[in-house]
């Protein structure tokens, strides 16, 4: 890690921006507030030292100090109520700035958890306090004492950037060093992350090496956010950890448009590069024994990446550690230049409608905007090149996408504003079907397509009735072309005319509205439960099976089947597997090497 | 002339027959033939029968001419054709979505570029408002149809319409047989199929079925003397005004028709109302379309009605018996005059002064008028559709048109096959039995053939009148041929023919017979030898039974032979030849597989979708429309000819060296230039075979280009022998660049261009101030950008 300091004339100049709460900052680092290193350094100096990482740049730190100004009044308005006490504003700032304050040296953990019970007791004792900062001091107290009840033994993380959508695979062995039982373990983001971050997905791994078992967990956004708009996630356990056990969590999470293209313009014939940003250190709030990053590009082609000592890359694979007891909020940015040629096929907007027919059908109209999100094309598209050397000439264009439809599919078109788009080509087995569709024209970078799918589908395969007597339909979420990134997907399910007040669940949050719409001979016209979400990945496909329609109609009620942990029974007809086909393989089958770890992984979260 | 007698005696024992059959309500014991039909279980009566048969082929007639339509909907898909269409589509997209006002009131941008056009005052929108109204209609029933299915099937409903409309014209003129068989001929004949396919949404779709409707009505009107029948004429000839320029063709052929009856002296009261109130409210109907306006009382192409309306003002009923001279016609208020001078000498001098006065002053009204500019001279179209070879010299933009060629006789072979033959025995029939209305459905049919001699696409035109003059020969032909066959109570039919034949239809028919002999007609002549010879034969059966009877079935067993091969080859024409697009081309692959050239939706869906929305593009006139419709955006020029100057700039621009030609795309504010090749499909309509009507529309503004530049010896080539202002002009350029590369056939060069068959003569193509932006996978059309200038410092 590298760290700068600063002398103590910059270090003026950037803690001015602050205003008053920077002056109090400073009174506070007068008074050691936020000397993470007691005694060894003053304030100045550990605050200085505390930015840290090799391309932070100004810029970042000035932000990070003008957010920190709340903090810094509550500090001194709780130096007014009584409290000299240094330790405790530590504890206070270590949660809420610790993206910084990374320099915590570990041996100090203890006394800050004494010192944030302290400050717990004494701001409650605090008559004129506002109330809402009691509040949020209060819920950023029992932070500290959460974080420094756990501590993770390893971590191991997988970062796949052979697409455009990003898969990271974490392994996290979370052990209870305290003495209360713990009910979460917390995971958290950096807030560029959590923008892009489509899918977020916990499990916990019982039994032993032959019989693993993997059961999911509830993952929730949890607030107050950390600091420096640091998010938390907290995964809740399924029987809390008791002190000194530990379990083993599997995490996958998605990030979409993480991959920025560098240079952002290029010609026909040259391959894209693209830079992918994160930290070397796994952030967390917890203490961090032992941690290894594995990054695995598409190519061999790396342009350059940050060293970060030991950082080792051979063949596809990049690894990042091991690193050895980083403390909680570590951050080690870090950037990977390298090729990736592979499709950015990004769904701008999706429409999809579904309609459901008395006549045991259901119509599927799927509208898209898509787009090729990665670097623009620059300067001419020559058809002598792109067709007498397919190889060179627009390798990081696409012209083919793979949408895979439910069996039993029919009356599949394909067409856009000015009618059918001849180029695509429909595949049926019993298990599924594959429509391989074309866009007029092949996609450079920046171009765009808009078109639509539409089919039909049995209705007896998606309709389902409980044991209450309502009807529910069952039908996938996500978009069913493969590897894509839908940025706003909207789905629209006009219901039987004569339903009434549907209800949709849905695993995850969406906006939810009802519309009106009429179709062939109706006269009072069909319910059309709408719901929205945006940055969806293909991994929403085939783990939520979307939503239960209540219609409390005698005539058609839906709903749609769940479960009490959320995640949709397996067995409905209706269920098409849309993950890759090596999980759908019985696992006794022997995988190698990455490809085998992940699957297990993979499959482990996706259920 | 015997022999003629004998053909007309020989004849006219069977025309009260068929007499008879028009009218079946009065004698129905006529159709002997139902003795013997298995309808008689259902214990109809005969008329009911017979209703029911004509209801019934009737309906099957108006289904087969919609279903025969949709050739191209299950060849391609439900598509709009061509490059007017696409126009209309894009009209009556406004339309449905922003309502009539805002569609009439419409300003386009996205055409003409810089000067744009007023679309609510330079269309005909009869079409789009009626399907509109379709669409409308189904929405509110709640069928959830799209505009476009809407559009692609308002031809094949009209053409079903035009055969219900044809039969009752058929019935009006003839019998009800003759109009069944009008309506079958109609619903798939060729000439009319090929403007009304499915996905033909042009305006003469509707405005074939408004024509025929307005003809039919007037007709009507004409037979009845009814004021209701009149004033729907009137409101078909609006709805026609509202729905084609082709309405020119109404506007003068009855007043035309009026002449001719007046001439012959076939006067009457129902002729005067039928006219007056036709032309009249039709008149004042037709002003209210903005595009038409006052061209009715100023233009020369409606003056001629508007003369027949005062003419017909001279006539005087009284007078109608006279056949002969216009002289002695007068005012209806000349009666009073009469009265009053009380002599007949003086009188006549009175008269003779009013009408050469009025006369003389209509004159000078009209030569004043079209000098001062007050009434509009002849237009250039209407020139050349009186002088064929008037377009060629004058008007370049209207001879590059493929569809204003002269027509080949192959093509009227093409789209009228037996029908061709059948005509001339129709006309024979009709003058057999003239009546105001046969009269008027042969000088329809001889007009508009004229015209499609002139034309090919006013074959259109053309084919309701041939269709329902061949229904009458084949009518009136197996009629009377089947009567033969039935011929066992020959002599109770002679008796009762004769004992009905003091009927109001026959009496009316034989004495126009008597008034029409002053007449004499070339073709009449002409068609009465040319049938002489068959009704001779029909005459000398008469004598002898048996073998008359074996001739008649010889002759059915023909017609019906030569009917099936009509339907065969009318199913042939609409597959092969009519049913495609043209935006999606189809050709066979090596192993006989279809293979779709769909170049043209792909460019211009990269246009629309990858180009700024205000982008300018530059092409020929002919992709105007599509790419405004399809590529939703501006273009420079399109097919709504209406500013040659503009045109010419872009010709002048396709026909000059790449920096001139970037001066005035500078100008223009191009963006784009889109051209269409078809040197790597063989596609033979491209920009290269147009491109000498470029440069002579473009020479005919801009002197600079002279065609003889871009020929050698008067040869057009592109290989190395061609002229070189000819390798290095703008078009060639762009049609050609980097394609020497490439190489197309097999054992053939590289560079070597398919649809003309040569090597290209320049193979290393520079383009300075242009770049390739997009070609289609089949390379029919290539998009170029225009660079903006190089920086001065």
């Amino acid at each position: 890690m590298v760290h700068f300091r600063m002398n103590p004339v910059m270090q003026k100049q950037f803690l001015l921006p602050g205003g008053v709460c920077g002056n109090s900052l400073h009174e506070g680092g007068k008074t050691g507030v936020l000397s993470s290193e007691l005694g060894e350094h003053d304030a100045n100096e550990s605050a200085a030292q505390s930015i840290s990482g090799a391309t932070a740049s100004i810029a970042e730190c000035m932000e990070a100090i003008n957010s920190m100004k709340t903090i810094a009044f509550m500090i001194q308005n709780s130096e007014e109520a009584d409290c000299k006490h240094p330790t405790n504003l530590i504890a206070v700032s270590c949660s809420q700035r610790a993206i910084l304050l990374n320099s915590v040296s570990n041996h100090q953990s203890q006394g800050l958890r004494e010192s944030a019970m302290a400050t717990q007791l004494r701001l409650r004792n605090a008559i004129a306090f506002p109330l809402f900062v009691s509040l949020s001091i209060l819920a950023l107290s029992t932070f500290a004492v959460s974080n420094q009840d756990l501590q993770i033994t390893n971590a191991e993380r997988r970062i796949d950037l052979s697409s455009h959508i990003i898969k990271v695979f974490l392994t996290l062995k979370v052990e209870n060093t305290g003495t209360s039982p713990a009910s979460e373990v917390l995971l958290a983001f950096p807030p560029t992350q959590v923008d892009h971050l489509a899918l977020l997905k916990a499990a916990v791994v019982g039994g032993k090496k032959k019989k693993r078992t993997y059961t999911s967990l509830d993952v929730n956004p949890k607030l107050p956010d950390g600091p420096n708009e640091m998010k938390y996630f907290s995964v809740t356990l399924l029987n809390p950890l008791k002190a000194s056990e530990a379990v083993t969590l599997e995490v996958l999470y998605i990030l979409t448009h993480s991959l920025e293209p560098f240079p952002s313009e290029i010609s026909q014939s040259e391959s894209q590069l693209v830079y992918y940003r994160d930290s070397a250190i796994i952030l967390s709030p917890y203490h961090i024994k032992q941690q290894t990053t594995f990054m695995r590009t598409p190519t061999t082609k790396v342009e350059s990446f940050t060293n970060v000592e030991p950082t080792s890359r051979t063949g596809l694979e990049l690894k990042y550690g091991p690193y050895s007891d980083q403390p909680p909020h570590s951050f080690s940015p870090i950037i990977v230049h390298f090729e990736n040629n592979q499709p950015f096929a990004v769904v701008e907007e999706l429409v999809r409608e579904v309609e459901i027919s008395h006549w045991g059908s259901i119509q599927v109209r799927e509208h898209y905007k898509l787009a090729h999100a990665g670097a623009r094309l620059k300067g001419v598209f020559s058809r002598v090149d792109y067709q007498s050397r397919p190889s060179v000439s627009g390798a990081a264009s696409f012209k083919q996408l793979l949408a895979r439809l439910p069996p039993r599919v029919h009356s599949v078109y394909y067409k856009d504003g000015i009618g059918n788009i001849s180029s695509s080509h429909l595949r049926i087995d019993s298990r599924k079907s594959e429509l391989e569709i074309e866009p007029r024209y092949p996609l450079f970078g920046g171009w765009k397509a808009t078109f639509v799918i539409g089919y039909a589908l049995p209705l007896q395969d998606f309709l389902y009735e409980s044991s209450d007597g309502r009807r529910y339909l069952n039908f996938t979420f996500g978009c069913p072309i493969a590897d894509t990134v839908v940025d706003k997907l909207t789905i629209k399910v006009a219901l039987p005319e004569g339903s009434r007040n549907p209800t949709a669940v849905v695993p995850f949050p969406v906006e939810q509205h009802l519309e009106t719409t009429y179709s062939y001979l109706d006269v009072i016209g069909r319910t059309v439960m709408v719901l929205e979400k945006s940055n969806v990945v293909p991994e929403q496909n085939s783990a939520f099976q979307c939503f239960v329609l209540h219609i409390w109609t005698s005539t058609v009620r839906l709903r749609w089947h769940h479960d009490d942990t959320g995640w949709l029974e397996q067995d409905e007809k209706g269920l098409w597997d849309v993950v890759e086909e090596e999980y759908d393989e019985p696992p006794r089958k022997k995988r190698k090497g990455w490809r085998r770890e992940e699957g297990r992984r993979r499959k482990a979260i996706i259920g | 002339m015997a022999s003629k007698a004998e053909a007309m005696a020989g004849a006219k024992p069977q025309d009260p027959k068929s007499q008879m059959a028009s009218t079946p309500k009065s004698s129905p014991d006529h159709f002997s033939f139902t003795s013997s039909f298995s309808l008689k279980s259902l214990k109809l009566k005969t008329k009911q029968q017979e209703l029911l048969i004509r209801v019934t082929i009737l309906g099957l007639v108006y289904v087969l001419a919609f279903i025969t339509r949709l050739f191209s909907v299950l060849r391609y898909e439900s598509m709009i054709h061509e490059f007017d269409p696409y126009f209309n589509y894009r009209t009556t997209l406004y339309l449905t979505e922003k309502g009539f006002y805002e569609f009439w009131n419409w300003f386009d941008t996205e055409s003409w570029y810089p000067l744009g056009r007023i679309i609510g005052g330079t269309l005909y929108p009869g079409l789009m408002v009626t399907a509109a109204l379709i669409y409308w209609t189904l929405r509110f029933l709640r069928f959830a149809v799209h505009i476009r299915e809407v559009c692609v099937l308002t031809a094949p409903f009209f053409a079903s319409n035009t055969t219900l409309v044809a039969y009752f014209f058929g019935k009006e003129i003839w019998d009800s047989g003759a109009g069944l068989v009008a309506a079958a001929l109609i619903a798939i004949c060729p000439g009319y199929i090929s403007r009304s396919v499915a996905g033909s949404y042009d305006n003469e779709g509707v405005a074939i079925f408004a024509l025929l409707l307005t003809f039919y009505l007037f007709v009507k009107a004409v037979n009845t003397g009814s004021l209701a029948w009149a004033l729907a004429s009137a409101l078909g000839y609006f709805y026609m005004v509202s729905a084609w320029g082709g309405y020119v063709f109404i506007i003068n052929l009855i007043p035309l028709y009026v002449l001719v009856l007046l001439v012959t002296g076939r006067y009457s009261m129902r002729l005067y109302i039928a006219y007056n109130s036709m032309y009249l409210i039709g008149m004042l109907l037709a002003m209210q379309i903005r595009f038409v306006g006052f061209q009715h009382v100023q233009s020369g192409e409606h003056m001629a009605a508007m003369g027949v309306f005062f003419l017909i003002q001279l006539r005087n009923e009284r007078d109608e018996g006279n056949l002969l001279v216009l002289q002695q016609n007068v005012f209806y208020f000349l009666n009073w005059v009469k009265h009053l001078l009380n002599n007949t000498k003086l009188f006549h001098t009175f008269l003779r002064i009013t009408v050469t006065a009025t006369a003389s002053l209509g004159v000078i009204a009209f030569v004043v008028g079209t000098a001062s500019g007050y009434i509009a001279p002849w237009t250039g179209r209407f020139y050349s559709l009186l002088d064929p070879t008037y377009a060629k010299i004058h008007i370049p933009i209207i001879a590059s048109v493929s569809e204003h060629q002269p027509t080949a006789w192959s093509s009227f072979m093409f789209d009228f096959h037996i029908l061709l033959f059948l005509f001339p025995a129709g006309l024979y029939f009709c003058f057999k039995r003239l009546s105001d209305a046969t009269i008027f459905i042969v000088m329809y049919g001889l007009t508009s053939m004229y015209f499609a001699g002139v034309m090919v696409r006013l074959i259109l035109v053309a084919t309701p009148a041939v269709c329902l003059i061949s229904a009458i020969a084949v009518s009136a032909t197996i009629k009377n041929l089947t009567s033969l066959l039935r011929s066992k109570s020959k002599v109770v039919h002679a008796g009762s023919t004769k004992g009905s034949g003091s009927t109001k239809g026959s009496s009316k028919v034989s004495s126009a017979a008597d008034r029409s002999a002053p007449c004499t007609f070339v073709c009449k002549d002409f068609v009465f030898r040319l049938f002489d010879a068959y009704l001779l034969l029909m005459a000398s059966v008469d004598q002898s039974l048996p073998y008359q009877k074996n001739a008649a079935i010889a002759l059915l067993v023909g017609a019906f032979y030569l009917l099936s091969r009509y339907v065969i080859h009318c199913t042939w024409v609409t597959s092969e030849a009519y049913s495609s697009p043209s935006i999606v081309l189809a050709a066979r692959g090596a192993y006989g597989n279809r293979v779709i050239f769909d170049d043209y939706r792909e460019a211009y869906y990269w246009l629309r979708q990858n180009t700024s929305p205000d982008a300018k593009i530059m092409s020929w006139w002919d992709y105007g429309y599509q790419i405004t419709a399809m590529g939703n955006r501006s273009v420079i020029v399109d097919n709504n000819t209406w500013n040659n100057t503009h045109i010419a700039t872009v010709g002048r621009a396709m026909a000059s060296y790449e920096d001139e030609a970037y001066e005035i795309m500078r100008s223009l504010d191009v963006d784009y230039v889109l051209v269409v090749f078809g040197g790597v499909t063989g596609y033979s309509s491209d920009d290269i075979n147009k491109f000498l009507w470029m440069v002579r529309i473009g020479g005919g503004v801009f002197p600079v280009i002279k065609e003889p530049d871009y020929l050698v010896n008067g040869e057009y080539r592109v290989d190395k022998g061609a002229a070189p202002k000819m390798l290095n002009c703008l078009m060639y350029k762009l049609c050609y660049y980097r394609f020497g590369e490439l190489r197309t056939e097999y054992g053939k060069p590289p560079g070597y261009d398919r649809a003309r068959g040569v090597e290209i003569g320049n193979k290393d193509v520079k383009l300075e101030h242009l770049e390739e932006a997009f070609t289609t996978s089949n390379w029919i059309v290539r998009i170029y950008k225009v660079k903006p200038p190089n920086n001065r410092w």
